[in-house]
């Protein structure tokens, strides 16, 4: 993370930083693509649902298609509320890793900014923030960008499910759609594979996360982050 | 009314994980070493998902859907080392997947 004094850069004319937005934007066009196959079998899992209307207004809050799918169908079998709470936090959990990382970078923005942004913290706009945090930029262009990105995901992702609640049973599986999200996953993890200690991190981890496939969702994330710190951590140890 | 509290419940659950670290992170400062296990955090998650994806992908029966999948990622790899936009990459990766996936439909 790199921040830099803040430039006298086109960026200022504009009192909410239009390029920054601008790029945001641009940054999770794509990633938009990859979650749409997500949103639209979490509209039609919304469209089936007892109460539609409660689940339907659980995308804002929850913000993640796993943790709202998982909740929704703990619910369908009959659990009380406290082990959908405890099922979806569970999901969530990689999202406080997020946050951990990023928090170095976003000491300087300001507390609003935080309050918003944990909101709006999910995988893509996480990669975003990542991306953005690895080239300079002041706070507030740091900000904007990740503004713009958050705000075309969350709009994006309403509109997806919504329709996913009309149409998504019609459109499973439709031509391989599901691989854009690790294609744009692949478009950030290359450019880190610096040295063969990241090579070994990121080896690490995918051995990891297909040996705990079948596990509760969420939690063969969880623990390919560890192998994947703890391997990173035994390769420094030379140095 | 369980459907209502467990939106609610979830929602104010996960928005705290997402929040504190992100308040808590003004006044700690992490030392190097923690700095770099934070880095590693960030590759090894992007790495599951990218072989999470690849793992659970829908190929919807489609002979070699698996194996076109995996050109896929190698193409979007590829192109990514030579420095490609995040939107080449994907439109790249899914042309390697469709090609073959649409030239064998055409012949069977």
């Amino acid at each position: 993370m790199k921040l830099v004094a803040e430039p006298a850069s086109r960026d200022r004319r504009w009192p909410w930083g239009e390029d920054e937005v601008r790029a945001g934007v641009v940054a999770m066009a794509p990633m938009l693509v990859g979650v749409a196959p997500l949103a639209l079998v979490l509209g039609a899992a919304i469209a089936a649902h007892t109460d539609p209307a409660a689940a339907w207004a659980g995308i804002w809050p929850i913000f993640g298609g796993s943790a709202h799918l998982g909740v929704l169908r703990v619910v369908d079998q009959g659990a009380g509320a406290p082990l959908a709470i405890a099922t979806g936090i569970l999901v969530h959990a990689r999202l406080g890793v997020y946050s951990v990382s990023l928090a170095p970078g976003w000491r300087d923005q300001p507390a609003w900014f935080r309050f918003v942004a944990a909101g709006l913290l999910i995988d893509p706009t996480w990669a975003v923030a990542e991306q953005r945090s690895s080239r300079p930029g002041s706070a507030r262009q740091q900000r904007h960008h990740y503004l713009g990105a958050g705000v075309t995901l969350a709009v994006g992702w309403t509109l997806m499910v919504t329709a996913g609640m009309l149409v998504g049973h019609r459109l499973g599986g439709l031509i391989g759609l599901d691989l854009a999200a690790p294609l744009c996953m692949v478009a950030l993890v290359v450019p880190r594979l610096v040295r063969w200690s990241d090579v070994r991190v990121a080896a690490a981890a995918g051995a990891a996360v297909v040996l705990a496939d079948g596990w509760p969702t969420g939690t063969g994330l969880m623990l390919a982050i560890g192998v994947g710190v703890a391997v990173g951590a035994m390769g420094e140890r030379p140095e | 009314m369980r459907t209502w509290i467990a939106i609610v419940g979830v929602g104010l659950g996960s928005y705290i994980l997402r929040l504190v670290p992100l308040l808590v992170g003004e006044r700690v400062r992490w030392s190097a070493r923690v700095d770099r296990a934070i880095g590693h955090a960030g590759l090894a998650a992007l790495s599951a998902l990218v072989v999470g994806g690849l793992q659970h992908h829908d190929g919807g029966g489609r002979p070699g859907a698996m194996l076109w999948a995996l050109g896929a990622l190698a193409t979007a790899a590829l192109i990514a080392r030579r420095g490609g936009s995040m939107l080449r990459i994907v439109v790249a990766g899914l042309a390697a997947y469709w090609l073959p996936t649409l030239l064998i439909a055409g012949v069977s």
